[in-house]
């Protein structure tokens, strides 16, 4: 009578799920996925933060007014442990973990078809993989800071967190790096090559599948100095002609609407009734209260006059308070009209091979330089084919056009400290202009709530 | 074993107490004292025990005498009239010579008459018997005792029976002398005694009633009487403000909105910003049914708008009989996981039997303003206002264009308030017969808040039944709906409008850019609610055997509260929406029953009762909520016509299962122990965490009744307590443990048309976290001196160990903060209750009740060591080991600098810093301020009675407790463009020199809302209410044809004294305590009974 009487104690929640009761079947997983793709769009990761700093602090972008600016601290360089604004970030990818551990952890036990499980598990390794990366580049010196990657990385999140779990603590970039590949792998063993996301509805460039995964383990190798892997899986992705570069004439244009472009290899999706403040609404011309994201003139001094990606065609122009601003057209609207935002795109991955082709073991500078020259020419149909022999004038012939290609798209502050250069700012208001490659400054601290909160938590040098 | 004691309990109670020196010298036998008890002995062995006692030998001859006949005698008294008992008794005659005492059979002597008389006695008040009774003749120590049913039978030998005077007599009743008469059967009921440890206590929902004597626990009780419920307050939580010691209620000024009670300090952790914690507040339980108390968290986020209100007022305080304060573990652990911030039982009034009594009441009143708020004036706030642009460098003629009118002067404050009006009906009718009685009432309130379109209109309906199907079987029935209607149209911000706009242009509501005109708001926007609780419980109980019983008890609480907000488009609260609809429809519905068993018996001395049970409790909360925008047509509020609407409902349960037992044993009413468990099952908690035992153990000893106290006139009782146990806290909202994933962000909830969950941030899963555990010491006297004194003194130590709280955690987890039993804290305090009948004349009494209660708080522990948790810097509150929980952190303030006009600071280093730099600092480095809770509080009450007047006056006061007011009405010319400022502010800084505490004004400033600059002393004494009545003599109500008829008045708040009294003409504490100032209340009524 007493066990009767106490079922009434099995509660579940009826306006939230919990846990248990959200992975009981596939169709929680695949909710939960959708939340994981879903929380990308934070303003802490892909809808700002993630876009902008480093550009911001690199050199590609200046604020187009005085006050309540974004990222201010990181522009000036004088972030703290304490007033961080990229805390948030921090925050932000490790709570986007924590949902697709749960995923990851949740989902074997689940009813449902196991093709469908195995899928699943496999889009969140690569999404799990993307936010090591991502936390990678942040919150740690590039990988050959040391030469083995022996230096301290990040705490590396393979499981559900409890809190009476021992105290997180960081692993070194070489283990980093192979937690990220190990995912990558897993998941592009697991995919099936239908190159389609287990959800319903938008394009397949909205997921993780086999060549989206590819794509972003051919970066991953790329920081990695792994160059031999970087070569091989960017040029296996690129024969696959999946994707075809979009020409000289459609550049603009494949950077409106929500249609991902024929080059596009993973964007994040916006819902169509999406109206809120996007990455856009920081370029956004009509958007007085937001717009501050304006281009540098080291940027857009580096365009010739007849590369679409330039001033005249690329940006938008403005005159605020009698001063002339260029506005990127990559993100030209927020709102209604904001765009998906692209993380990668086959032109990256032709930059990728042409700077591995340089450097693996057995270089080849014919692949490098037309690789090269492909993308120079895809914006600058003017250019003459270049030959470069030497390998640093290559990668810095490299470094420029992927300034030049990838600008605004969260890219320069990482290449200049994987490739150990030196931040020189000109056009720059910051009291801190230049940053000589090993400062302090170019690792982002971590939260001082997490050091106090973790006794076993080392915060990056000089913070 | 069980012999031996008992025989071992018989010469104890043999033992003649008597000065044993100097006996031989005294030959008088009517003046030598001895003492006899004895109990089915030979009066062989009570002869001896005289002559032990007396150094008197006795002569007899056992050929002559029975000496051996076995008789029971308890008597006190000269040897004289111990003989003179035992001679009646047996027909002895004892002869006195030197020192023996002959013992011859009487000769002649009149046979005395005998009768043997049986009867019951019972408690007046609740019928019940009263065992333990004693019964003698008036002028002897001979008598009866009452069984555990309240029986006795005597045999009375008397010359004249029918003029025998019987005494009953049991401490904590008045003593009753009745002339036997004719009487062969006699019932009788006993009075209990008014004053001090006589009262009868609430001591449960699962216990009986019991004479304050016999509790072992602690509990405050506070009767009808005292509580004083003519006064113009709508709900009982707030009428217990200074009655009970360790009771401290946070008040607030707002009508209808929930207070704060702190019982021995706060038993959980204080919750701010995002961080949950359980609820700090106590159980509260009408009839044996628990009260809905509304909680935030589980709900949507859709439904933050909803207004909370107080389901507390939903009780009408004329029907209350009694309230009784569960204050340490073995008063509280009956209600085991629920009971570790006390328990507080009100108990409903019932009808008697008797002739059909009812009664009617109405009473009115009016409210004022008092510490009324001083803000400026029109030209005053324009004068600063220029001031401010100019320091902020305008010019002058800038300054003055952009500072608005010169001349213009409105009274925000005047426009929005008034005198309040209260009102209250009341109807009762109740009486009986010995099987059934009931009790009905009906009441009506109709309050008025101090802001315009503010009031409250309660309707309450009661009905108590109580029938006995028989002997053993018995039913009592209580239903009770409350409808209630309240509009709560605008909180109090209007009336920090700048005083130099007009409130109408050209015959309509001035419209200010974004800014809503209160009058217009009034006119034209709408936010009321409309609720209704039902609180109903059936109970029965069947007497099994005389000493076994079982009962059983079912209750329902029924909580439904529809809310309507309408913001007009005619003003700026709704304009940009066009008009904008809110409904919010909360319904909440539980249920509680439980079943027990009692065994109650009496052998000879030993009192047991012993008490095992079980509960089933379940709680439900529904919501629905609808919300419109883009209204066609103002005046037309209603769904349908919105041109944009959305909808949310969200709904969460919650169920405990309990087992409970309980152990009450005494010793001829002098020895007392207590032991209580419980056993709950909760579905809030996961896993093996579900179950949580909790328990008690508890003794007392009533001094007084050993025998060296005895008869004792200085110290006329005297009782020490000690009780140790355990009760716990769950209420922390449901499936806090499980993990929740929400499916609605504010980003949109879907991934290219897939619906999205994500992990809700505050709700991490933590399969560890388990109930709060409160173990509760407390060491307890009671005296009473010279029978007038009432003294209760009380120490007590709570350690709460397990306190759930949000814990910083590593951000790797993916939490900022964690609910988890991070820490545990200590309640230290004393409490002393003092009640006196000072005077006690037929025509004079005047009786003073006064309590203390000091507290001290410490966070032992926090979070493993692991970071302090801190709040928002204008919440200045932490958490942090080794101070008090409800500490206020900050900065010191060093005042202004005379030369630059501006304010320093100290950092934590005693460094002079700016506004600025201290901002800038960690919340880590702050220091502590002050405490938010007193040092102590108490009340003094005073009641006189005057032939047929009575007045009583009560003053409150509180010691030690700091607020932190916030900055927003003295923020030296900050958004002073936007708001008025407190009169405060005339003092500023004006130039070099100026030694002020006001710095200079400048409309961008830093402030450092934390500094101790905003800290005050609340330490007051205050006149909280005086009462007159006056009952019209007997005599003249019945040439009225009335039963009865009073008139009374009362008058709330009439003074203050605060400790730091501030500036005359200016804004200190007094003013500034509250944000809506309080009101001192003046009302009038009538009662009568028909």
């Amino acid at each position: 009578m007493f066990s009767s009487c106490e079922k009434i104690l099995d509660k579940e929640p009826r306006d939230k799920l919990s846990l248990a009761d959200l992975f009981k079947d596939t169709q929680g997983a695949r909710a939960a996925l959708s939340g994981a793709y879903h929380d990308l769009l934070s303003d802490a990761h892909y809808q700002k933060n993630m876009m902008v700093y480093p550009d911001l602090l690199a050199g590609n972008i200046k604020y187009s007014k005085m006050v309540n600016n974004r990222l201010e601290d990181i522009y000036n360089a004088i972030q703290t442990p304490i007033l961080s604004s990229m805390n948030d970030t921090y925050f932000t990818l490790y709570k986007e973990l924590n949902n697709i551990n749960n995923i990851i952890f949740y989902t074997p036990s689940a009813s449902g078809s196991d093709l469908d499980k195995a899928k699943i598990i496999a889009e969140a390794k690569c999404l799990r993989a993307l936010l090591h990366f991502d936390l990678v580049r942040i919150y740690a010196r590039p990988f050959n800071y040391t030469s083995d990657g022996s230096h301290i990385g990040i705490v590396i999140n393979l499981k559900p967190q409890l809190y009476g779990d021992p105290a997180p603590v960081r692993a070194t970039v070489a283990q980093t790096y192979q937690a990220i590949i190990n995912d990558l792998s897993e998941a592009i063993a697991a995919f099936d090559n239908n190159n389609s996301g287990i959800l319903s509805g938008g394009y397949k460039q909205n997921y993780f599948t086999k060549s989206s995964a590819q794509a972003l383990l051919a970066k991953v190798y790329l920081n990695a100095n792994n160059w031999d892997k970087a070569f091989s899986t960017s040029d296996e992705l690129i024969k696959s002609n999946q994707y075809t570069l979009v020409s000289n004439a459609d550049y603009i244009n494949s950077w409106i609407g929500r249609k991902p472009s024929s080059e596009s290899i993973f964007e994040i999706a916006i819902e169509t009734d999406f109206s809120g403040t996007g990455l856009g609404s920081y370029y956004e011309l009509a958007n007085t209260t937001y717009r501050q994201y304006a281009a540098t003139a080291d940027i857009t001094s580096l365009y010739s006059a007849t590369d679409i990606r330039r001033s005249a065609t690329m940006f938008n122009n403005i005159t605020i308070s009698e001063v002339n601003y260029f506005f990127t057209k990559k993100y030209a609207a927020g709102g209604s009209l904001q765009t998906p935002l692209k993380v990668l795109r086959l032109s990256e991955l032709y930059l990728i091979r042409a700077e591995a082709a340089a450097e693996k073991s057995v270089p080849d500078f014919a692949i490098a330089n037309a690789d090269l020259n492909l993308i120079r020419k895809r914006g600058d149909a003017a250019a003459v084919n270049v030959n470069l022999l030497v390998k640093t004038d290559f990668i810095d012939a490299i470094l420029l056009e992927r300034r030049k290609e990838l600008a605004f798209e969260g890219n320069l502050l990482f290449d200049l400290n994987r490739r150990k250069k030196n931040i020189v700012r000109i056009d720059c208001k910051s009291n801190t202009c230049n940053l000589n490659n090993g400062d302090y400054r170019l690792v982002m601290p971590l939260p001082a709530d997490n050091i106090i909160a973790n006794n076993s938590m080392i915060q990056n040098q000089g913070y | 074993m069980k012999k031996i004691l008992l025989r071992h309990l018989v010469v104890i109670n043999c033992f003649l107490l008597l000065y044993l020196a100097g006996f031989a010298q005294q030959k008088d036998p009517s003046n030598i004292k001895i003492t006899v008890n004895a109990q089915e002995k030979p009066i062989l062995e009570i002869l001896k025990h005289i002559e032990k006692q007396t150094g008197y030998k006795f002569n007899y001859d056992l050929s002559l005498v029975n000496l051996n006949e076995k008789t029971s005698i308890q008597a006190e008294g000269s040897l004289n009239a111990v003989l003179n008992i035992l001679s009646d008794r047996y027909d002895l005659e004892f002869g006195i010579n030197g020192n023996s005492i002959s013992i011859r059979r009487g000769a002649k002597k009149p046979v005395k008459a005998s009768r043997t008389i049986t009867g019951t006695v019972r408690d007046k008040e609740s019928g019940s018997p009263i065992p333990g009774v004693n019964i003698h003749i008036k002028g002897t120590r001979q008598g009866a005792v009452t069984n555990g049913n309240g029986e006795f039978i005597y045999k009375i030998i008397a010359d004249k029976i029918d003029q025998t005077i019987l005494v009953f007599s049991y401490l904590g009743m008045k003593t009753k002398e009745i002339i036997l008469g004719n009487q062969v059967f006699v019932n009788v009921n006993l009075e209990s005694e008014s004053v001090g440890m006589n009262e009868l206590v609430v001591t449960g929902s699962y216990t009986k009633d019991k004479r304050r004597e016999d509790v072992v626990g602690s509990i405050g009780q506070v009767s009808a009487e005292r509580l004083q419920t003519d006064r113009p307050i709508e709900s009982f939580d707030k009428m217990l403000e200074g009655l009970v010691a360790g009771v401290q209620v946070e008040t607030t000024t707002e009508l209808n909105t929930p207070v704060k009670i702190n019982i021995r300090g706060l038993g959980s952790l204080p919750s701010f910003g995002a961080s949950k914690s359980t609820s700090t507040q106590p159980l509260y339980v009408i009839d044996g049914v628990p009260m809905y108390e509304q909680q935030r968290g589980d709900e949507n986020i859709k439904f933050n708008g909803e207004s909370y209100l107080n389901p507390l007022s939903n009780v009408n305080p004329d029907d209350i009989k009694s309230i009784s304060i569960l204050k340490d573990a073995t008063a509280s652990a009956l209600y085991g996981a629920n009971g570790a911030n006390g328990v507080v039982i009100i108990t409903t009034k019932s009808g008697t039997a008797g002739r059909t009594t009812i009664n009617v009441s109405a009473d009115a009143g009016i409210a004022t303003f008092i510490n009324q708020y001083k803000w400026l004036t029109g030209p005053q706030y324009y004068s600063l206002l220029r001031e401010a642009y100019i320091n902020g460098g305008r010019s002058a003629t800038e300054a003055s264009q952009l500072s608005g009118s010169k001349l213009i002067n409105t009274d925000w404050f005047d426009l929005t308030q008034r005198n309040a009006i209260y009102q209250n009906y009341g109807l009762e009718v109740s009486g009986g017969t010995e099987k059934t009685t009931f009790r009905f009432s009906s009441g009506y309130r109709n309050q008025q808040s101090s802001t315009l379109r503010n009031d409250l209109q309660k309707t309450y309906v009661r009905l108590r039944l109580d029938h006995e199907f028989s002997d053993k079987f018995k039913l009592s029935i209580s239903l009770s709906p409350t409808f209630s209607k309240s509009n709560s149209l605008s909180d109090y911000g209007a009336v920090t409008l700048p005083p130099n706009l007009p409130p109408y242009t050209d015959g309509t509501f001035t419209d200010f850019l974004g800014v809503p005109n209160p009058l217009a708001v009034f006119e034209q926007n709408e936010n009321s609610n409309k609720g209704f609780e039902f609180l109903g419980n059936v109970n029965a109980s069947y007497q099994i055997t005389d000493h076994l019983s079982i009962s059983g008890t079912f209750g329902a609480d029924a909580y439904q509260n529809k809310q309507k907000q309408y913001f007009s488009a005619l003003n700026a609260t709704g304009r940009t929406a066009n008009g904008r609809l809110e409904i919010f429809d909360r319904a909440y519905t539980s249920y509680i029953g439980f079943v027990q068993t009692a065994y109650d018996r009496t052998f000879k001395q030993h009192t047991i009762n012993f008490l095992v049970g079980t509960q089933i409790e379940n709680k439900m909360t529904d919501l629905l909520s609808g919300t419109g925008t883009n209204f066609t047509f103002d005046r037309l509020r209603v769904l349908s016509t919105a041109g944009v609407r959305s909808s949310a409902s969200s709904s969460s349960e919650n169920a405990t299962v309990s087992y409970y037992a309980s152990l009450g044993y005494d010793f001829a009413k002098k020895y007392y122990l207590n032991l209580n468990s419980r056993i709950d099952k909760s579905s809030i908690f996961g896993g093996d965490k579900q179950v949580a035992f909790n328990g008690s153990v508890g003794a007392s000893w009533i001094v007084s009744k050993e025998d060296f106290l005895r008869n004792n006139e200085i110290l006329t009782f005297l009782k020490f307590r000690a009780t140790y146990g355990s009760t716990g806290n769950s209420r922390i909202g449901n499936y806090s443990a499980k993990g929740l994933y929400d499916f609605g962000t504010s980003s949109g909830t879907n991934y290219n048309g897939n619906v999205a969950a994500t992990p809700d941030g505050t709700a991490a899963p933590n399969p560890d976290l388990g109930w709060e555990k409160n173990f509760k010491f407390n060491l307890g006297v009671d005296f009473n001196l010279f029978g007038k004194v009432d003294v209760t003194a009380e120490y007590y130590s709570n350690r709460i160990t397990d306190l759930i709280s949000s814990a910083l955690v590593p951000y790797e987890t993916g939490f900022k903060t964690i609910s988890a039993n991070t820490s545990k804290t200590r309640n230290r305090g004393f409490e002393l209750t003092v009640g006196t009948q000072i005077i006690n004349n037929k025509n004079f009494g005047w009786n003073l009740a006064y309590n203390f209660g000091a507290n001290k708080n410490k966070l032992i522990s926090f979070n493993k060591g692991f970071g302090s948790l801190y709040s928002s810097r204008d919440d200045a509150a932490a958490l942090r080991e080794g101070n008090s929980t409800n500490a206020i952190y900050g900065y010191y303030w060093a005042g202004v600098d005379p030369q630059s006009g501006q304010e320093m600071f100290y950092d934590n280093n005693g460094k002079l810093s700016t506004a600025s730099e201290i901002n800038s600092l960690p919340l880590s480095s702050t220091s502590v301020l002050g405490d938010r809770l007193p040092k102590f509080q108490g009340g003094l009450i005073n009641s006189f009675n005057l032939n047929k007047f009575s007045f009583s006056f009560n003053i409150l006061y509180s010691y030690g407790a700091d607020k932190l007011i916030y900055y927003s009405n003295e923020a030296d010319g900050r958004n002073l463009q936007n708001r008025n400022q407190s009169v405060n502010l005339l003092d500023r800084w004006q130039k070099p020199g100026d030694v002020t505490d006001v710095p200079q004004l400048l409309i961008n400033r830093s402030i450092v809302s934390n500094s101790s600059r905003y800290l005050y002393d609340v330490s007051y004494l205050k006149l909280s209410n005086v009462a007159l009545s006056y009952k019209l003599p007997e005599q003249i109500a019945v040439k009225l044809h009335l039963q009865s008829f009073s008139l009374f008045t009362n008058a709330t708040n009439l003074f203050y004294v605060y400790k730091d009294a501030g500036t005359k003409g200016r804004n200190g504490i007094a003013e500034k305590r509250f944000t809506t100032p309080e009101t001192s209340a003046f009302t009038g009524g009538i009662k009568i009974g028909l």
